[in-house]
This record gives structure tokens, C-alpha cells and sequence, in this order.
């Protein structure tokens, strides 16, 4: 009897313990920690306000629970009361002043008082603490950033090398915001050396999509190191010395895979060249897809000589490649300006050379390598086109 | 005697004509570039390439400079054109200096601001825990915008 009571006991007191830890888990507190305000007697979903008594209630069991201060400042803005509100936010940030909530709804609060500074200041340390809020916060910061709004405040996070800039970069861009509004911080990166090839590439780009081709042009000669800019050139890197970034109006060479593009574009070392390196096209006598090899350049109007060396080596199964030189009108490739002879068979290295007329309305290029016949419908190439020194030169 | 002087002085004037050669090559041009600072780019026959310290500039050669860059343009008539960073200037001859002045152009232009929203929207919002985290915002805060529209005020 004994034995039986004292096993119920042990059971009772099982379910007891099993329902205070439901209770403390899932109904008092959420999966966060934080605990749950009881329900108020307004459970609408278009309820207007919050009950600040009840809120005061909740604040007088615990005054350090942020998430009902942030509620109780919320509704005292609501009833036009600015005093308290700003009394509950500052007690908020007082608090608690690295809290996600507190910094999302301080940052708010102040922008719709219209105090930038305070606002930006808090943005930054929310998506500095808290990456996840930067898909909420970057939109608002670029927003910010279009106003002009305080620069200082904005020089502040760019002298801080806060690391959410890049990202912030990277996405503002992508996401459509006018890249001439992220330069400056883009700048202020490249003179860190710490601008990533995306964030450079994105701005670049979209300036160049834009037409806004000088602006392009001018970035990207400020992300070039000292050392490259003794000889930038018209075709950048001509002689294919140094590896291609494939940002901007440097060398885009093609990673897509072989068995994909037909080709394999490499640069090695090479004999009977200028300086030690070419450039090496293989076609593996597939089908071919895609440009090898492209360079955008930002021309002023005028007529130019392109030159260089090739050496073509036992081009076959195709009416071999040729450079071409296009205009680029809003992100869209025109008709050749000119272009080479054609490179088939085989031959050592040799000088080529062809003119071309920029006319006053085109204001971006792009030089590209292209199998002949590739817009005309399928082209299979095979052997090895070797290039090297390719230089533009002004006519006057 | 008369023959050898005159040999003499042939060969001092050559020898003036072979000095002044190398000077007057240097000399072709109608300006130059002085205090450079950073990097200063100039239009070549090729294309961009680095000018230093008194690099001697042709009608038509472009000027660039890059951030934390400037330079002076001085022309041999001695009309002196100011560079700031990230500017173009087209060496012309044909126009008063003041026009030359001028004609430094920045060329990464920040857009010009965007007014912000006058109206004052949610762009954060704090979730309140009663049971469905969605019901409860709207429970404890009411119905308001969108918390993904934005709170911005004018500046």
C-alpha cells in the first residue's frame, strides 16, 4: 500500500515537474529567453493599442524587461505623449544597449524624429552585432546614404573600417541603389585594401551598364594598384604579363568548364614573346559557347590602330577566330566596329593589325576574341590560338 | 689661320646646336605638370600612362587624377590649372585661362540627395511574446505598416 502510494507520489510529482517545465519553456518565456507579457484583454488582431498598464505591470514584476519598455515608449509615442516615450526609449537604451530589439526600435524612433545622426549611429552597431539585421537595416542605411544624410556620421563608419560596409556595398548594388552613391565608400575601402573583387565588379558594372562609362572608367583606375598604373594603356594589360582580375575593364577571360565552352583560356608562360607570358586559347573541337576572352575599354571618339602578335597552331574544323572591336550601348553589344584577320591554320608568331573608327556616340567597347560564325548558329573549333602584345594606338 | 677659327667656331656652334637639340625636345608641348601628388594619369599615344614631375603636355592630352591625387597643370604662358583628386582636364590651347580654370571636371559626381519620406513608418518592429509572435505584434502594437516599409524623416 505504502509502495503504491509512494509510486503515485512519484508520478504526481513527474506530471507536476514535466507542467512547470512546459510552463517555464513554452508559455512564460519564449525560445529566446525572453518572458512572454500575458495576454491582454484585447486580443484583436486590429486591437489599436497596447494596454500600458498592463505593460507598467509587467515593468513593475521586472523593470529591466526591454521588450515591454520598447512596447510601453511605442505607445506613448502612439498617444502623442513624446516626453515618456522618449523617457521608456532612453531607459531602454540605458538597459540594455546592445540588445537587437533595443537598437532596431531606438534607430527607428529616431529616424521618425528625423535625428539622422543618432539613427545612423545605431544602425551601425546593429548590423555591426547583428548580420541577420542587415537585410532589414542595409535597405534604410542606403536609403540614408541617397539623402546625403549626415555625412560625418557616415565618414565616422568609413574611418571605423567597419566590416558591414562591404556587404552593405555589395548588396545596396545588386539590389538596384545608384553605385555612384556607394563610391565614396568603395574608396575609402580600396585605399584599405580591403574592397572585395565583387563589390568592385558590381559598381563597375553597373556604371557601365548605365553608360555612365567615364564614372566606370574612373573607379576602376582607382582600385588599381600604384605599380599597374605606370602603363594602364588603352587595352589593359596587353601582353598579358600579369593574371587577370576579370573586374572592370581589365581581362575577362572564360571559367566556364571545357566540356561546356569548347575552350580553355590560359595565360602561360610562353617562348619567342614579349616579356613571358601569352595568351592560349585551346578549342577542343566541340561545339563552342561563349566569348573566350573580353575586354571592355572606354575609348573617347577617334581613330585608332589595334595591333599585336599571333600565332595560330593547327586551327581546324571551323572558320577560325578573329578580334573584333564592338560598341556597348546600354549594356548591349552593337555590331563590330572593325576586326582582324581571321587566325586559322597554322603559322609562327606574326604581327597583326587593323584600324578602327570610334564613332562620337559610342563611349564603351568591348574587344573580344570570337570564333567566326559563332552568332550565326553552332561553330566547332579545334587547335590553339596563341596571342600576345596587343596594343591601341591613336591615330591622329 | 682664318680657315682654323673658322673651323673652330663651326665646331663651337655645332657643339651648341648638339646641346640645345636635347632642350628643344624636351620643350615640345604648350604646359607641364608640377606639385604632382599620388597618382596623375596621363593621355598617350597607347593610352593612360603614370606623368610625373614635369612632364611636358601637347594640345589635347588628357590629365587625370586619382583619389588622394592632385596636380598643376602650368602652362608655358603661365596659366595654372588645379587638379583635385579624381578630376579630367583636356589640355586646350584656344580658350582664356579663366575657361581653362574651369574646365577641371570631377568625374565621379555623387548623385544629388533624395529627399527622404516625409511620413513616419515602421521599419522595425519589436515582437511583444504572446503566443503567435505575428498575433502579438499586432495585439500589443495595433495594426501599423508593414514592418518591412521604412521610417525615414526629413533631415
Amino acid at each position: 500500500m505504502n509502495a503504491t502510494a509512494l509510486r503515485a507520489g512519484v508520478v504526481i510529482e513527474g506530471l507536476l515537474i514535466a507542467w512547470r517545465i512546459v510552463q517555464v519553456n513554452v508559455v512564460l518565456y519564449d525560445e529566446n529567453g525572453q518572458a512572454r507579457l500575458p495576454a491582454t484583454a484585447s486580443t484583436g488582431v486590429n486591437a489599436p493599442t497596447l494596454d500600458r498598464e498592463l505593460l507598467h505591470r509587467v515593468l513593475d514584476r521586472n523593470p529591466g524587461h526591454v521588450v515591454a519598455l520598447l512596447n510601453l515608449a511605442r505607445e506613448h509615442e502612439r498617444a502623442g505623449d513624446a516626453q515618456k516615450a522618449r523617457q521608456a526609449y532612453d531607459a531602454a537604451y540605458a538597459l540594455a544597449p546592445l540588445h537587437r530589439d533595443v537598437l532596431g526600435a531606438v534607430a527607428d524612433y529616431y529616424l521618425r524624429l528625423g535625428s539622422n545622426a543618432e539613427a545612423i549611429a545605431l544602425l551601425d552597431r546593429l548590423v555591426d552585432a547583428y548580420p541577420d539585421a542587415r537585410a532589414l537595416a542595409f535597405p534604410v542605411l542606403g536609403k540614408l546614404l541617397l539623402a546625403h544624410a549626415q555625412p560625418a556620421a557616415w565618414s565616422a563608419i568609413a574611418a571605423r573600417k567597419a566590416a558591414w560596409i562591404g556587404p552593405f556595398i555589395e548588396l545596396s548594388c545588386r539590389q538596384g541603389m545608384d553605385p555612384a552613391a556607394l563610391v565614396p565608400l568603395l574608396l575609402s575601402r580600396v585605399a584599405d585594401r580591403r574592397a572585395a573583387a565583387d563589390e568592385i565588379g558590381c559598381i563597375v558594372d553597373h556604371l557601365r551598364d548605365a553608360d555612365r562609362w567615364a564614372e566606370a572608367y574612373q573607379v576602376w583606375l582607382n582600385t588599381l594598384l600604384r605599380e599597374r598604373l605606370g602603363d594602364v594603356g588603352f587595352v589593359y594589360n596587353g601582353s598579358f604579363e600579369f593574371a587577370s582580375s576579370g573586374v572592370g575593364f581589365d581581362w575577362r577571360l572564360s571559367r566556364a568548364r571545357e566540356r561546356d565552352s569548347g575552350h580553355v583560356v590560359e595565360t602561360p608562360q610562353a617562348a619567342g614573346v614579349t616579356g613571358q607570358r601569352a595568351l592560349r586559347v585551346s578549342f577542343n573541337g566541340k561545339r563552342q559557347a561563349g566569348i573566350p576572352v573580353m575586354q571592355y575599354m572606354a575609348l573617347e571618339p577617334g581613330r585608332y590602330e589595334m595591333s599585336g602578335l599571333a600565332r595560330p597552331q593547327s586551327i581546324t574544323a571551323g572558320r577560325g577566330v578573329q578580334w573584333t572591336l564592338r560598341c556597348v550601348k546600354h549594356g548591349q553589344v552593337q555590331p563590330a566596329l572593325a576586326n582582324s584577320e581571321r587566325f586559322v591554320g597554322s603559322s609562327e608568331w606574326r604581327r597583326f593589325s587593323f584600324e578602327v573608327a570610334v564613332p562620337n556616340d559610342c563611349h564603351g567597347q568591348l574587344l573580344q576574341l570570337e570564333p567566326l560564325g559563332l552568332a550565326d548558329g553552332t561553330v566547332y573549333l579545334a587547335g590553339t590560338a596563341w596571342f600576345d602584345d596587343l596594343v591601341l594606338r591613336r591615330l591622329r | 689661320m682664318k680657315t682654323r677659327h673658322l673651323a673652330i667656331a663651326a665646331g663651337f656652334i655645332a657643339a651648341a646646336a648638339t646641346a640645345i637639340a636635347p632642350a628643344q625636345t624636351t620643350r615640345e608641348g604648350v604646359a607641364q605638370l608640377k606639385g604632382v601628388k599620388g597618382n596623375v594619369l596621363l593621355s598617350r599615344q597607347t593610352g593612360l600612362a603614370a606623368g610625373g614631375e614635369a612632364a611636358r603636355l601637347t594640345e589635347h592630352t588628357r590629365v587625370i587624377t586619382t583619389a588622394n591625387s592632385e596636380v598643376v597643370v602650368v602652362y608655358d604662358n603661365g596659366c595654372e590649372v588645379r587638379l583635385k583628386e579624381n578630376q579630367r582636364f583636356e589640355v586646350e590651347t584656344d580658350k582664356p585661362c579663366a575657361a581653362l580654370i574651369a574646365q577641371a571636371q570631377s568625374v565621379l559626381v555623387e548623385p544629388a540627395g533624395t529627399a527622404l519620406a516625409a511620413s513616419s513608418v515602421f521599419f522595425w518592429v519589436v515582437l511583444p511574446a504572446v503566443g503567435v509572435s505575428t498575433v502579438g505584434a499586432n495585439v500589443l502594437l495595433g495594426p501599423g505598416p508593414s514592418p518591412q516599409t521604412l521610417s525615414l524623416s526629413p533631415s
